[in-house]
């Protein structure tokens, strides 16, 4: 999912280009990446220029041991989740959700599926064959994730897309685990039904492979 | 223990993403996997996403940074981070 970065876990051989030429080669695909998590533009450059000033401080501590862009994706991980806090703290959220009308509706007054979820067919699961593919889905991804009430897109991203730990997004997002769970369970039902419709089983580039549906 | 919802399995099925069941929680949301097709296909298709996104840098599929916002970072590295 980089744009011309070699990715290779085993080797500690990454070395970092020289910071002036960080503009050209990451600041389009780190803007992206905060783009999909503050939904800001203006807070989206403004945390990628943090990043890359933290990056160029830090920068003899770089091991080599994940490419740049990897590298400084972490750096900007922590800027983005420094940003949400102080928003969170901000707003003052409150541990009530209340209902989610959408995954509510998707059940009946029995509590069983209204619409059940759809076959997929076989797609390549593992890995996606081509970077245009990749490109692709990233583009319908992005739109079903902005359709995502904003505090259970947060906790997605930060629990699942980055892998934080769960005590950390807890705090950041001021819910019990409980809640979490609950923000979480809402982000994966919406995001299902709206990647079945959009590309696993809609018209879109992920119809008409062939193979054993899922 | 076989009256377990939809809902509520469909909940159950995402919390497995993200803690250990219990035993007693296991036992009654695996029988209504049994018996529920769609439950079951909401499960596997709810695991195949989630290893298809997890820890996966995804990014928005479009946008570029102003051409003022590249500047102003470029001023800002050239001086070595004092901007």
């Amino acid at each position: 999912m980089q744009d011309g970065v070699v990715r290779d876990a085993s080797a500690k051989t990454h070395k970092l280009s020289e910071p002036s030429e960080w503009v050209s080669l990451h600041a389009d695909g780190l803007f992206r990446f905060a783009m999909l998590r503050v939904r800001d533009q203006e807070a989206a450059e403004e945390l990628v220029q943090e990043a890359m000033v933290a990056g160029l401080e830090a920068r003899g501590r770089f091991d080599g041991r994940c490419s740049e862009r990897t590298w400084l994706v972490s750096i900007l991980k922590f800027k983005i989740i420094d940003h949400v806090r102080k928003r969170a703290r901000d707003r003052g959220y409150s541990d009530n959700l209340g209902p989610d009308p959408v995954v509510d509706g998707m059940f009946d007054g029995f509590l069983h599926w209204k619409k059940e979820p759809a076959k997929w067919p076989a797609k390549k699961d593992d890995a996606f064959g081509s970077e245009a593919e990749r490109a692709e889905f990233r583009e319908v991804f992005s739109g079903c994730f902005r359709g995502l009430p904003e505090r259970v897109g947060q906790a997605f991203w930060m629990k699942v897309l980055d892998e934080s730990d769960t005590g950390e997004v807890c705090k950041v997002l001021e819910v019990t685990p409980t809640n979490l769970w609950v923000l979480l369970h809402r982000a994966r039902m919406r995001l299902r039904a709206c990647l079945e419709e959009n590309w696993f089983a809609g018209e879109g580039p992920g119809k008409g492979t062939k193979g054993e549906a899922r | 223990m076989l009256l377990l919802s939809c809902k509520k399995v469909s909940r159950v099925a995402s919390e497995s993403l993200d803690r250990k069941l219990s035993g007693y929680e296991r036992t009654s949301y695996e029988a209504h996997l049994v018996i529920c097709p769609p439950c079951r296909r909401n499960k596997r298709q709810m695991e195949l996403l989630e290893k298809l996104l997890r820890g996966s840098e995804m990014e928005e599929g479009k946008g570029q940074m102003s051409a003022e916002g590249k500047e102003k970072i470029r001023k800002v590295l050239e001086s070595g981070g004092k901007g």
